[in-house]
């Protein structure tokens, strides 16, 4: 089958070239055509040439955004990350990183995030996908349940906190609940138990917008190869690992990318139920950059922003090596 | 045609594309800093011009001594009453002139001028009083006469106020100022009172305001208003005749603390954070005229101002601090280029406190090749984290301040240090003529001191302190929180140990006497979970929640005798103020300091211009001419008059303790010469005499200044933390271990970070 596509590709693009070439036959004489061919030529390169100074034109003030409010930013980064302070300016080259590696509060920081992205992405893609196919069959309610998931996408971030804080403050709901079965009270936000109080916070705010893109990807999975494949008796389990997991190979990749992403920036949600200094096992790496910016510590940022960067380029790329493996077979 | 059409529409998109990315962050020329320069002041209608306000200086006291009032007149005049021959002598000077004239105003022998005012036609009004007896001594007032003289000298109107004001404390009535309306009736202000007075001298209204009266003026239109601190806020009110009351301003521009007067083209001319705005009360908002500072004038001196007709702007200053110098300035627009150069010097501060507009006015004065100019964050309205966020940005940006006011900046000096941001002024103290090290105490030397490096040194400083009885705190140099706890279970459960104290109070101030305890800075670990900080959780938890106040209740000074108070905690910045609580307790008193388990208890706390020098400053030499001019014999000895602290250099020192223990006398009417007291503190119904100071007395005041130690001050971070995590503690929700336990680990995360 893969063969086939292939060949179906190639013919296609075969087909273009003797289309060109009656294209310039039109005009029926040798001499005329050949002129006509380089009139034609030149008038095209022209409008090329005005296409490019239009295109040039446009694409200025947003080359000129993107330099100076991520380019140039990212090179002062760099900068800052290798001099002794911002007042100063003595080059120390690799002193910055080696102090950031030293430092317990940027190893707590880099671990607990580690951590919470390893739980919470894997959580929020198989639940999402999870909940995806369960939508995707054929159950009652189903508009209902996609609404019910995607609402807390239309939830203000204060109000998450403030319900969050209803629930899991010492004096909240959970412990209220939990005594009643003769629990003791857990200070949740201020305990072991506090990651995982941010983790369920992450996965009931994410899920509802990956479930939405995961619905879209089944749907978007070619009828009749799911109809072969039932009529070849395939199973539903073999259904489900061979051509839907294929299939939606690259939303996967979006999915985590953005999940990965959203578990970087679950900082505000933890800033917003704990403040600069949380109990150490929410303290994340935002919660590290935030703090030293105040404290005008910019080479210790930088150097801890360009130390996250290059883990985040290695895990982008590792996911980007996957999801060519998986999916390289498959029409996107 | 259709081609061009459509050229056009993507050219005007394309601009409008440019336009809108540069116009991103372009909102930074706002005005955010005001008062930076000579260059910004009065710019309204003249943006782009460099100009400044030009001062010429003349000092008045070289005509008379003990100038009292001074007043501009409406005829580009100064008026002002001064003593000449041991007689109060009415003097007249035409501005621009060097001659003064003398004027003569019918004033009686034993009586004095307690206000000076002017009417809309510009001729003078006088309140003259007269005491039983010397007032300093508790004489009570006896007559009060009000004068209306001419300019030209020609008494006009003579008000006698007959029994009206007979027999009040000269302490708590004192004759501010005085105005007259169109109709003849005379304003008087005293205190928290307006008097309105009939030609006749028969009073036709009294108006209580309830607050004191900052200044009381006549405006443009010849309305009287007086302007306080009222429950909501900075008022200016009219003077209702009629309802025999005050009434607010119909303006919407919100007035805050500052100097009033009538303008000449406008409804009003003030002062408000050392800026003159002028405004009609129509006005959205008053226009800016000038920085006072920018033309080496000290707003919180200023007595009158005006706008002469040439457009030239005349102030009349006295220095109440020193030696009353009393200065007209008459201030001319001018091209920055007329003006002689000098190398600028940036002070930088979100706030700009009385003293450094003090000593950066006389420095300015002083210096022939620097200028210092202030760089203040914001405005009233500015938000206060975006003011710290501003300060904070210059600070590491391109632009960065020569001069750092460290009372006044939100980042500690470590941190500052971690930054790079300020410079080791060692090299400049060792290479410099006149000052050296060790003509300085010492301990107040090494305040900023660290790791052998010296950042800044305070001129002037006091002394925090606990003080007790000695039959209940001993006499011994210091004392532990165990002491303490200890003295407070001695007592009954009526007893305070301290008055207005609530638990957040004592569990800061507990735990900041006793960081060294929990916090090694050095290492960067902490240890929050040993006995002491839950003792001190317990001992905070003793205190009540809220601070109660009770109107009605004894006064500080009888819980003090009767022994319902124990403690009081002050700071002491003079030896006559250590006098002064020692007669409040009114037994032998021990200045014991904090609690601590350290040596001593008692907190250096800088009281003056402490500023450190920019490490990117390119004007170094300039920033040491400024920090070494306030340590100058000649600063130092005027620095720390009127109870404003003690100076570093020790000779200044000497000084002022052993003129502590002079005596001052007066001559009585007999002619015999009388011990009189050298101040008098009054608060409420408590009123101290205090005399000259014993040896005793200095020597322990002496002792406190070397031995007390530098403020370290709490870490901001680690005192929201530990403030946090006590209130479930004190709600009773958590243990003190559990507390101390969160405490820790937070804490413990903050430290790492900063290591």
């Amino acid at each position: 089958m893969r063969e086939k596509k292939r060949e179906e590709k190639r013919g296609a693009k075969g087909h273009r070239l003797p289309l060109r070439g009656k294209l310039s036959g039109r005009e029926g004489q040798p001499g005329a055509g050949e002129r006509g061919q380089s009139e034609k030529k030149g008038g095209i390169q022209k409008k090329n040439a005005r296409s490019r100074k239009l295109a040039t034109a446009f694409l200025t003030p947003s080359v000129f955004g993107v330099m100076l409010f991520f380019v140039i930013p990212f090179f002062v980064v760099i900068y800052y990350s290798v001099v002794n302070n911002p007042v100063q300016h003595h080059f120390v080259f690799l002193d910055n990183f080696k102090n950031v590696f030293r430092n317990a509060a940027f190893r707590q920081a880099a671990f607990n995030t580690m951590k919470f992205s390893v739980i919470a992405v894997p959580l929020a893609v198989v639940l999402s996908l999870g909940l995806a196919m369960l939508l995707d069959s054929k159950i009652p309610f189903k508009s209902q349940f996609r609404t019910f998931f995607l609402t807390p996408m239309m939830v203000p971030i204060a109000s998450i906190v403030l319900i969050w804080q209803v629930l899991f403050h010492y004096n909240g709901m959970v412990n209220d609940i939990t005594a009643l079965f003769g629990m003791d009270k857990i200070d949740w936000l201020k305990s072991e138990h506090a990651q995982v109080v941010i983790i369920v916070l992450f996965l009931w705010k994410n899920l509802g917008y990956n479930m939405i893109l995961f619905m879209s990807a089944l749907g978007s999975i070619p009828k009749d190869i799911l109809e072969v494949a039932v009529l070849e008796s395939a199973r539903p389990w073999q259904i489900f690992v061979h051509i839907k997991i294929r299939y939606l190979s690259s939303t996967i990749l979006f999915v985590t990318i953005m999940s990965l992403i959203n578990s970087f920036k679950v900082f505000r949600e933890i800033y917003l139920l704990t403040d600069d200094y949380p109990y150490n096992t929410v303290y994340m790496m935002q919660h590290f950059m935030n703090n030293t910016f105040g404290n005008l510590d910019y080479q210790k940022l930088s150097a801890a922003a360009i130390m996250m960067s290059l883990v985040m380029v290695v895990i982008i790329g590792i996911l980007f090596l996957t999801e060519n493996y998986f999916g390289k077979d498959v029409e996107g | 045609m259709e081609k061009r059409k459509k050229r056009k529409i993507w050219a005007m998109l394309a601009a409008f594309l440019l336009l809108f990315v540069c116009g991103c962050g372009n909102g930074s020329g706002d005005g955010s800093e005001t008062g930076t320069a000579g260059s910004n002041a009065g710019s309204s209608g003249e943006e782009g011009e460099d100009y400044v306000y030009a001062a010429e200086y003349k000092l008045l006291n070289d005509y008379c001594e003990n100038i009292g009032s001074v007043i501009l007149g409406n005829e580009q005049d100064v008026f002002f009453v001064g003593v000449k021959d041991e007689k109060y002598v009415l003097f007249s000077m035409k501005i621009g002139e060097d001659s003064v004239k003398e004027i003569p105003f019918g004033i009686e022998d034993g009586m004095q001028v307690s206000a000076m005012g002017k009417d809309m036609e510009g001729n003078l009004l006088f309140s003259l009083v007269s005491y039983e007896g010397d007032p300093e001594a508790g004489g009570a007032l006896k007559d009060v006469v009000l004068k209306k003289v001419s300019a030209q000298g020609q008494e006009l109107e003579t008000v006698n106020t007959g029994n009206t004001f007979q027999k009040k404390d000269p302490f708590s009535f004192y004759i501010s100022a005085i105005c007259q309306d169109g109709e003849g009736n005379y304003y008087l202000c005293a205190g928290q009172d307006i008097y309105v007075l009939r030609q006749d001298g028969s009073v036709y209204c009294e108006i209580p305001v309830g607050d004191y009266i900052s200044n009381m003026f006549s405006m443009k239109d010849g309305k009287i208003v007086a302007a306080y601190r009222g429950n909501t806020g900075y008022m200016l009110d009219e003077v209702d005749l009629a309802q025999k009351g005050l009434k607010p301003l119909d303006t919407s521009i919100v007035f805050d603390y500052g100097t009033f007067t009538g303008g000449t083209d406008t409804d009003l001319l003030y002062t408000q954070n050392s800026v003159l705005y002028s405004c009609n009360l129509s006005d959205e908002k008053p226009t800016s005229l000038l920085n006072w500072i920018d033309s080496d004038i000290n707003s919180n001196y200023l007595k009158d101002f005006t706008i002469l007709p040439d457009g030239r702007i005349a102030a009349v200053t006295v220095d109440y601090s020193s030696s009353g110098e009393t200065e007209l300035s008459i201030l001319t627009k001018k091209k920055r280029s007329e003006v002689p150069e000098k190398e600028t010097l940036v002070y930088s501060s979100w706030y700009v406190p009385y003293y450094v507009e003090k000593d950066i006015v006389a420095f300015n004065k002083r210096s022939d090749k620097y200028r210092i100019e202030v760089r203040e964050y914001g405005d009233d309205s500015t938000d206060m984290e975006e003011k710290i966020t501003m300060m904070n940005t210059d600070l590491t940006g391109a632009n960065p301040p020569d001069i750092i006011d460290l009372s006044y900046c939100q980042l500690s000096l470590e941190e500052l240090i971690a930054a790079g941001v300020v410079e080791d002024i060692t090299s400049y103290l060792e290479a410099d003529d006149t000052i050296k090290r060790e003509d300085y105490v010492e301990n107040v030397m090494k305040a900023y001191e660290r790791d052998g490096k010296l950042y800044a040194i305070m001129p002037c400083y006091g002394i925090d302190t606990m003080i007790g009885r000695v039959s209940d705190v001993g006499t011994g140099n210091s004392w532990t929180l165990d002491d303490m706890i200890a003295l407070m279970d001695s007592k009954g459960p009526d007893v305070e140990i301290l008055q207005y104290v609530n638990k957040n109070y004592m569990l800061y101030t507990m735990c900041k006497a006793n960081q060294g305890l929990f916090v090694d800075e050095e290492n960067g670990t902490c240890d929050f979970s040993g006995e002491e900080f839950k003792k001190i959780l317990e001992f905070a938890n003793r205190f009540p929640a809220e601070a109660n106040y009770d109107e009605n209740g004894p006064t500080e000074i009888e819980k003090l005798r009767n022994g319902q108070l124990l403690l009081l905690e002050r700071p002491v910045t003079s030896v006559s103020m250590y006098q002064m609580y020692e007669y409040e307790f009114g037994e032998p008193v021990n200045f014991i300091g904090y609690p601590t388990f350290g040596s001593t208890g008692l907190i250096l706390e800088p009281n003056s211009t402490t500023v450190a020098m920019h490490a990117a400053s390119e004007h170094k030499e300039g920033v040491w001419e400024f920090i070494r001019f306030n340590l100058t014999k000649d600063r130092q000895e005027k620095l720390g008059t009127a109870n404003g602290g003690f100076p570093v250099l020790k000779s200044a020192l000497d000084k002022m303790l052993e003129s502590d223990m002079e005596e001052e006398y007066y001559t009585d009417a007999d002619g015999n010469k009388q011990r009189t007291s050298k101040s008098t503190w009054s608060t409420g119904d408590f009123t101290v005499e205090v005399y000259a100071a014993t040896q005793e007395q200095v020597d322990r005041v002496r002792e406190m200044i070397e031995t007390a130690q530098p403020d370290i001050g709490m870490d901001e971070q680690i005192e929201a933390i530990i403030k946090d995590e006590a209130q479930a503690y004190f709600d009773g929700q958590k243990s003190a271990e559990d507390v101390a336990g969160l405490v820790q680990n937070r804490v413990q995360t903050y430290l790492d970070e900063t290591k």
